[in-house]
């Protein structure tokens, strides 16, 4: 028999037994689609949380008060959260060899901003105009940034500018913070998923911010430090060497640090650490679909071969050999298999679509989609050849007798 | 005349537990090319059984068998697949048609293991049915069929790769007397064009067409009879 005489006599029996061929196709196609959407949606987060990192750069060291250590944060105990950061620091980082820029950041969240007698409340943040400009490659939309001591100029997030107010706030239009009056000297460009809130977000000088806080809220202090690096020493080492100076200068020991330092590297890292638990959780769900669905073929292919016993004692009567029946047994496998499996690519594919409208990119690779064809037709083909090359094998006397 | 099957004193026993079924228990026949036999008896006198191992569907417990001078009982697997294929053409009491296949396919369904190509096969299954009086009926599904249609779909199947010998075990028995008269119309017109027959039956009306009958009883010939030509 060749292989157009196998395909075509498969096709004609699976038509015959429609119902129950695609009830066996429907278990592989359950068990492709969610295998490929698990792993595809994996992907997206990674990918998406990879492209906000890679936003930022890779030339700054981060520092925040307190010790709060992601990585440590599935170990017993409450996290330390006190100590503060002050100006001093600032210039203490500052004088570290490698540090070119230094942004004393003053976060003032849910301050109410208005507009034509429209109040709304956001994120106000005090920087360092010329550390945090080189900090924020997103760029802005239109305008321009605000210089060093700007006391009367801000830059505010893609949101702000098009959905806070009823208007769009426009480059020259006047925002009133609490009482004080600004000028929108620029717009910036939208950061997208991921942005830490800088699309929602108005940006001025530290102490313009300052002044808009008031008494409430301590002169020497600073809400976190940015500090840029020339890039020549690698982060690891920088963030150790900002570590050391801060450690004198708070005097506390290693491993009682009052304050958390992090690179763009560090917080990979750790993202890494949580989006790996992720793909190994949404894996193992996909996994055990991908089991279920494995089982129900096998059980799909042995109820087949068991229902058609007559059938093959029939064509070992009329002159097919073992291995004709079995290569019949196995086309059939291959062919529910191989339907299956691109319906169930089909299907995941269109669910990644969705997935994407709700905000994270997930797609399924080509890679993906190829290794979940090979496995739906292997595992289709593996599971009907026991059970087929046992039939085969039975006499055909033996096999037109089965009831 | 030449031979063209022969069994030497062929055996199958069965093991029941402790006890032995002599379904054959020394069989002995010659078949000449161009014969009628029918083979009768009580059941369970092991007709099929004898049937079975002359269609290579089963194997004796020992004895010899000759096909066409060939001695097939060392034949391997694969060679017996082949012969079954091609030098016995066998037609079972319940038709035993592929039921997913139409009548056409299923007539063609040996030549395809024997590796003719389509267009051959097509116009062959086609020739075929029309030889046993089905030619409007090429398209239909074997459940679309009465008994008797579906016996003549089962020996046109028979006769697909032309074969030495045509074995039928009780073909009419499925069947309306009617129909059943008419089947051994078709076996005996088949057999006036030079097909050898053996055919397994309890119908009476069989003995008055074939020239030769062999009665069986507990796994043993036990009488033949020899008509006179007329
Ligand atoms: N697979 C088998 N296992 C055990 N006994 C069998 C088997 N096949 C047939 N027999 C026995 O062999 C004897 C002959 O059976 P069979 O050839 O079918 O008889 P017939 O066709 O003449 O009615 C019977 O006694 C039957 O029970
Ligand atoms: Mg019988």
């Amino acid at each position: 028999m060749n292989n157009k005489d196998l395909i075509a006599y498969t096709i004609k029996g699976m038509k015959h037994r429609q119902l129950r061929s695609w009830l066996t196709i429907l278990g592989i196609v359950i068990g492709i689609a969610s295998v490929v959407i698990m792993i595809s949606l994996a992907q997206g987060i990674q990918g998406d949380i990879q492209a906000s990192l890679d936003k930022l750069g890779s030339n700054y060291v981060a520092i925040a008060p307190g010790s709060l250590n992601i990585g440590s944060a599935f170990q017993f105990g409450p996290p330390k959260l006190k100590g503060i950061l002050t100006v001093r620091d600032a210039e203490a980082i500052a004088r570290v060899e490698g540090v070119t820029d230094v942004s004393k950041n003053i976060v003032l969240s849910f301050t109410p901003v208005e507009y034509k007698k429209e109040v709304v409340n956001t994120n106000v943040i005090g920087v360092t105009p010329s550390a945090y400009k080189k900090f924020l490659t997103i760029g802005l939309e239109k305008g321009r940034f605000i210089e060093d001591g700007d006391a009367s100029g801000i830059v505010i997030g893609h949101n702000i500018a098009t959905d806070l107010f009823d208007e769009e706030i426009k480059v020259g239009t006047p925002l009133t913070i609490k009482d004080k009056t600004f000028r929108v000297t620029g717009v910036l460009n939208s950061f997208g998923q991921g942005g830490n809130n800088v699309d929602d977000s108005i940006f001025l000088d530290e102490r313009a911010a300052r002044l808009i806080a008031g008494d409430s809220f301590d002169k020497n202090r600073v809400s976190s430090i940015l500090a840029l690096t020339d890039g020549k020493t690698p982060p690891s080492e920088m963030s150790e060497k900002i570590s050391d100076r801060l450690r004198s200068l708070h005097k506390v020991k290693k491993g009682d640090e009052d304050f958390t330092v992090l690179t763009a590297e560090s917080i990979a890292q750790q993202v890494g650490q949580i989006t790996g638990l992720l793909t190994l959780f949404l894996g193992g769900v996909a996994a055990i679909s991908l089991l279920v669905g494995g089982v129900g073929i096998a059980n799909s292919m042995f109820t087949n071969v068991l229902e058609r016993t007559r059938e093959i004692g029939i064509l070992k009567a009329i002159g097919a050999s073992n291995k004709e029946v079995l290569q019949l047994f196995l086309t059939e496998a291959g062919i529910i298999g191989l339907i299956g499996g691109l319906i169930g690519i089909f299907l995941a594919v269109l669910a990644s679509f969705a997935i994407s409208a709700f905000g994270v990119s997930s797609g399924v690779s080509i890679g993906v989609a190829l290794f979940a064809l090979i496995f739906s037709i292997g595992i289709g083909m593996l599971s009907g050849y026991y059970p087929a090359r046992n039939a085969a094998r039975m006499p055909p006397i033996q096999a037109l007798r089965y009831e | 005349m030449k031979e063209v099957l022969k069994l030497e004193d062929v055996k199958k026993h069965y093991l029941m537990g402790d006890s032995t079924v002599k379904a054959l228990d020394g069989v002995d026949l010659s078949v000449n090319e161009g014969e009628f036999v029918a083979i009768m008896g009580p059941s369970g006198s092991g007709k099929s059984t004898m049937l079975s191992i002359l269609g290579l569907l089963d194997s004796p417990t020992s004895g010899r068998m000759i096909i066409r001078g060939k001695q097939v009982s060392h034949a391997s697997e694969d060679e017996l697949a082949r012969l079954r294929g091609k030098e016995i053409g066998f037609i079972f009491q319940s038709f035993f048609l592929v039921p997913t296949l139409s009548t056409t396919d299923n007539v063609a369904l040996p030549m395809m293991l024997y590796g003719v190509s389509e267009k051959e096969r097509r116009t062959r299954a086609k020739k075929l049915l029309e030889q046993v009086g089905l030619g409007d009926r090429a398209d239909h599904m074997p459940s679309e069929l009465s008994g008797g249609q579906r016996q003549r779909v089962a020996i046109a199947r028979a006769l697909a790769n032309d074969p030495a010998i045509l074995l039928a075990d009780e073909p009419t028995g499925n069947l309306d007397s009617k129909s059943g008269a008419e089947i051994l119309k078709l076996f005996k017109k088949l057999n006036d064009e030079g097909i050898t027959i053996i055919i397994v039956t309890h119908d009476p009306g069989v003995a008055s067409i074939v020239k030769r009958t062999i009665h069986l009883k507990d796994g043993v010939v036990e009488k033949e009879e020899r008509r006179k030509k007329e």
